[in-house]
């Protein structure tokens, strides 16, 4: 049973990492029909970001945090206005928007290596004292715990900013008709802007939340960048309950399997299930459009 | 009506094909005799893998430019392609291990090409049905697994160590050992890049490449016009994953060494950089593509540990500019010309 | 710190040319030019590698990864290489000129690698290589070099592209199977009975890993009650260690490049293990004690060299010499033993040359397999060895208070058993 627990939260925040992603991935396509591969990067670059004022210059910790959310919102409105919407404008096909954020991925990730050099960071333990607690038997790690906290309280503030909000709604409506939505007065421009802030800014949360666990290091990104698409896609690609749903299955299945089924083969077993998945039911747990 | 210049027109076209070719293989043959420049085998080695590239991204264009089908997992094929040669065709590994039998290089490069193919067309049953994001996930999970498969099955591939010694390539008692002549190899590898830009050129013009451009362009009413579109779809997916299989193994003769790092997914991404990079759905992109990102990523070298960071940037500036692939630079630039020449005209 | 501003400005530079706009190619380009002109203006240890190799009497080039997925071990072996040469260069150079460099960047791919080692000979004509420390990497290239007939030292570890019969080539560390009897040894001293073991899966984690196993089938004290593996692409373990841990070792064995050992060795303590790690040389990493913490107390490895905290608590003179060097030059001490590989690499090829009295490729290579030369890793002798090898066996550490001693002297004052769970 304590295996099984600590298992359970090391798959949650693994999933919950994930889901960062995927809910970022899942906004962008929402709002604006793109795939985006820059997202696991900004992740890296937003612990970074984050290291750098909470590691190295010594602020509170909370304060660090907003920083650098707020940083990274504005790197994200900032990749789409100076890059996505001059391609859109240019009438570009879609495919050339995801090389772009190809090339932006390739940016971010030698930008971090040359400010931050190609070493591991040691990100300071966000709590003092013991780095775990016992909960019955098990002991886990208290980062571990703030990680799976902090993302389901985003989760559901984002549930609320997009419904309750005068603005969420206006960011549904431009991505259900843009057209409509400019003649009801949307400024479709800045929802879609504001949409790629806040899958940075998500993005960022994530990397510091996993960063004390994963250290602040610039390959970070290329290792969970896969299964956080892949969560995404299994929960229905463009609904962002799909993509936690989604992303914390990945992140539980990559776990239970490592620990009950055979490491050698984790990876195998977790893209297998994914293909089978995708067979059999190819559009996603929330149904998402996939056939042509 | 538009007018045709004489170098739009078949013969033209046709007449610029076989110029190039020409001075594809004048030229490094002069260099070695050192007529113009001087002999450089390091440029050799670059002609080798832009032509290798070349095949790689003109089979991806078959899926992807013709039939509208992405993928992020060539290197899955080109893996199959690369393992499978060298499997056939190693007399310590593979089939020399369990008969002692082996396959001379380029028949096994052939039947490892045929293996990627068949794997390529059972993929393409499931992948047949999907738009492009669960395509492209489902695309990147089968790359992941051939990785894995690489890396894993140490029995057959031995694992992450790799495989030395590679047997080189002999054809009609000619050894093209990479070791001592790079510019032989470099003319097996035109070879085999004329031969398939050629079957490409004839497999677009022909009812099937038909078909798949109706796919791409709208698949309902391709479907409604009697194209049978899981059909064309799988049969794309084929010939792609052959053209890359085959590159796969002309790779691995080439660098005479094998371990499952190359076969990541990175490289699936570079693979769809180089051809969007050049401009899809034509002969001439995936060739640029090709030399392009080679060129570009050795040009750089002088800039050491900012090389990648610049590579990043110049790629961005140019999609900025270039939105179609640097392919269609030629029209963005006569397409100016003209525009001025109509403004100068009308004012 | 300038290559922080430099960033900084390069970053400006960036989103200067996409906001005004006109995002040409001649910009692009300019803006390349440039940053050459600042890295070259701002490099100060590197011997300039555009110029041509006339004016130098012997040239050595060097391939490895300073960018990519091992940039911080390549670049390690880069500062060493340049380093060295600098020291040779301010001591005279060899043959009675200076010593140039010429370096290509491979990415760590093998690709790069071919690519590399063609330009370097044949571009650039260079007299002797050292090689990156990536071991497919020299197996792929290893044919060339000999058709080349060119001496090269390499700074890896795994043994296996020393068995491959070519001739030219050479290793400055002993190879780490040499690291698995003393290893065992040592868990036998601390009273392991049950191992768990996890390995990375590369190829100088597997190859290690595989001399370990043969010693561990002659040592019936010790069973292997779990083996596990961990993918390349892998950044959280929890369910592999959990399933390890629930074998319940006494002692794990963790195989894995630094990057991954560190994180691997802070979740296995998060997870309520306590009792001691095991590891090959990449634990001598400083990086692991920063990022583990206090959980990297109680690991105990095998290394040829042992990054001290500082360049006066170094072992040797000569260590402290090089420390203190390489501190003056870079601002910090290596990240990487692959440093003193490097370092160690290109002493070795040098003092050949200066004994042949030639650059020729054949004598160079005759003189470094009968040299006798004392490196930082040891004694080295090349005429004992018929293969390139030069030293063999490997010293075992164990990190102890926040730093990494001989296990031997560990074990005089303190009870072996001390960190057993």
């Amino acid at each position: 049973m304590s295996t099984f627990i600590s298992l359970l939260i090391g798959g949650l925040v693994l999933g919950c990492t994930y889901g960062m992603l995927s809910l970022g991935l899942s906004l962008i396509y929402q709002a604006s029909g793109f795939m985006n591969f820059t997202q696991a990067n900004l992740l890296m670059f937003g612990a970074f970001v984050c290291y750098q004022f909470f590691g190295v210059w010594g602020l509170p910790f909370v304060i660090s945090l907003i920083l650098s959310v707020a940083i990274m919102f504005g790197v994200g409105c900032l990749i789409e206005r100076l890059v996505i919407r001059r391609l859109v404008e240019k009438h570009a096909k879609n495919v050339y928007v995801v090389l772009s954020t190809i090339a932006i991925s390739i940016i971010i990730e030698n930008l971090a290596m040359l400010i931050w050099n190609s070493r591991q960071h040691y990100f300071p333990s966000i709590f003092s004292g013991s780095s775990s607690v016992k909960i019955g038997s098990v002991s886990v790690g208290k980062e571990s715990l703030l990680c799976i906290v902090v993302a389901l309280v985003a989760m559901v503030a984002l549930h609320f900013f997009l419904n309750k909000t005068k603005f969420g709604t206006a960011m549904r409506a431009a991505a259900m008709n843009k057209t409509a939505a400019s003649c009801m007065g949307i400024n479709v421009n800045r929802t879609i802007s504001m949409t790629y802030g806040i899958a940075a800014a998500l993005a960022c949360l994530g990397g510091i939340l996993i960063a004390p666990k994963m250290t602040a290091y610039y390959q970070v990104g290329n290792q969970i960048s896969m299964k956080s698409f892949a969560g995404a896609v299994i929960g229905g690609y463009g609904n962002i309950y799909g993509a936690i749903v989604g992303a914390l299955f990945v992140g539980l299945l990559e776990t239970f399997v490592g620990a009950y089924i055979s490491s050698a083969y984790k990876e195998l077993i977790v893209y297998g299930v994914m293909i089978v998945f995708m067979i059999v039911k190819p559009s996603g747990l929330f149904n998402a459009k996939v056939y042509e | 009506m538009k007018e045709q210049g004489f170098f739009q027109s078949k013969k033209g076209k046709t007449v610029i094909a076989v110029v190039a070719i020409a001075l594809a293989i004048i030229i490094p043959l002069m260099m070695d005799n050192n007529i113009i420049f001087t002999q450089n085998k390091y440029f050799y080695v670059l002609l080798c893998l832009i032509g290798i590239y070349t095949i790689v991204t003109s089979g991806l264009d078959i899926l992807f430019g013709y039939t509208g089908q992405i993928s992020f997992g060539h290197a899955g094929f080109f893996c199959i392609g690369a393992y499978g040669s060298v499997l056939l065709s190693h007399t310590q590994w593979g089939l020399g291990k369990a008969t002692g039998y082996v396959l001379t290089p380029i028949l096994s490069i052939f039947i490892a090409a045929c293996i990627a193919a068949a794997v390529g067309a059972l993929l393409a049953i499931p992948a047949s049905k999907l738009v492009f994001h669960f395509l492209s996930m489902l695309t990147i999970a089968f790359n992941q697994i051939v990785y894995l498969i690489a890396n894993n099955f140490s029995w057959l591939t031995n694992g992450s160590i790799g495989i030395t010694s590679v047997p080189a390539v002999t054809l009609f008692g000619i050894s093209f050992a990479t070791t001592t002549s790079k510019l032989k190899y470099y003319y097996l590898v035109l070879f085999f890049v004329v031969v398939f830009l050629l079957v490409k050129t004839h497999i677009v013009n022909s009812r099937v490449g038909r078909g798949l451009i109706a796919i791409r362009e709208n698949p309902t009413a391709a479907n409604g016009c009697g194209v049978n579109v899981a059909k064309y779809k799988i049969m794309s997916f084929a010939i792609s994953a052959f053209y890359v299989g085959f590159a796969g193994g002309l790779y691995v003769h080439m660098i005479g060494f094998i371990s499952p790092d190359t076969f990541v997914q990175n490289t699936s991404v570079i693979f769809i950089t180089m051809l969007l990079f050049g401009g899809s759905g034509n002969l001439v992109g995936p060739i640029l593509g090709a030399a392009v990102i080679t060129i570009i990523q050795e040009g750089l070298q002088f800039l050491a540990d900012y090389r990648m960071l610049i590579y990043g940037i110049v790629l961005l500036l140019i999609i900025l500019f270039q939105p179609q692939g640097i392919a269609g630079l030629g029209n963005t630039i006569s397409g100016a010309v003209s525009k001025r020449k109509r403004g100068a005209a009308n004012g | 710190m300038k290559k922080r501003v430099l960033s900084v400005i390069l970053a400006a530079t960036m989103v200067m040319g996409l906001l005004a706009g006109c995002s040409s190619v001649e910009e692009a380009e300019s803006s390349a030019a440039e940053e050459t002109t600042e890295t070259e203006s701002s490099s100060d240890t590197s011997s300039d590698s555009s110029s041509s190799s006339g004016e130098y009497s012997y040239v050595i080039g060097h391939y490895g990864g300073i960018t990519g997925t091992t940039a911080t071990v390549g670049t390690a072996g880069y500062n060493g290489i340049q380093l060295a040469i600098q020291y040779w260069n301010d001591n005279g150079g060899v043959l009675g000129g200076q010593i140039g460099f010429e370096f290509y960047d491979d990415g760590g791919t093998t690709e790069g690698a071919v690519k590399a080692v063609t330009y370097l000979l044949e571009e650039k004509n260079v007299d002797g290589l050292i090689s990156s420390q990536l071991s497919g990497n020299i197996q792929a290239t290893g044919d060339q070099v000999e058709a080349a007939q060119v001496p090269e030292v390499g700074t890896g570890m795994n043994p296996a592209w020393l068995e491959q019969g070519w001739t030219y080539l050479f290793r400055s560390v002993p190879n780490n199977a040499g690291g698995a009897q003393p290893l065992v040894d040592a868990m036998l001293t601390v009273g392991v009975t049950d191992l768990g073991a996890m390995i990375y899966q590369d190829d100088g984690n597997t190859s290690a890993w595989a001399y370990v196993t043969e010693v561990l089938e002659n040592t019936p004290e010790i069973t292997l009650v779990a083996e596990e593996q961990a993918m390349v692409g892998e950044s959280d373990w929890t369910g592999t260690l959990t399933s390890i841990l629930n074998k319940n070792p006494n002692g794990v064995l963790i195989f894995a490049q630094g990057e991954q050992a560190s994180l691997m060795i802070k979740q296995l303590r998060e997870l309520g293990y306590e009792g001691y790690i095991f590891g090959p040389e990449t634990f001598s990493l400083p990086d692991i004690r920063n990022v583990a913490g206090d959980g990297a107390n109680g690991i105990i490895f095998f290394a040829p060299h042992c990054i001290p905290d500082s360049a006066d608590e170094a072992n040797s003179e000569a260590e402290q010499e090089f420390l203190e060097l390489y501190e003056a030059a870079y601002g910090e001490l290596p990240a990487s033993d692959v440093a003193y590989r490097a370092w160690d690499a290109t002493n070795i090829l040098l003092t050949a040359v200066e004994q042949a009295g030639t650059a020729d490729g054949p004598t160079v290579r005759d003189t470094i397999a009968n040299l006798k030369i004392d490196i930082l890793a040891g004694s080295a002798d090349f005429s004992a060895y018929d293969n390139g090898e030069c030293l063999s066996g490997q010293q075992i550490y164990i990190t102890h208070e926040g730093k990494n001693i001989l296990f031997s002297t560990f074990c005089e004052e303190n009870d072996p058993s001390l960190y057993m769970q």
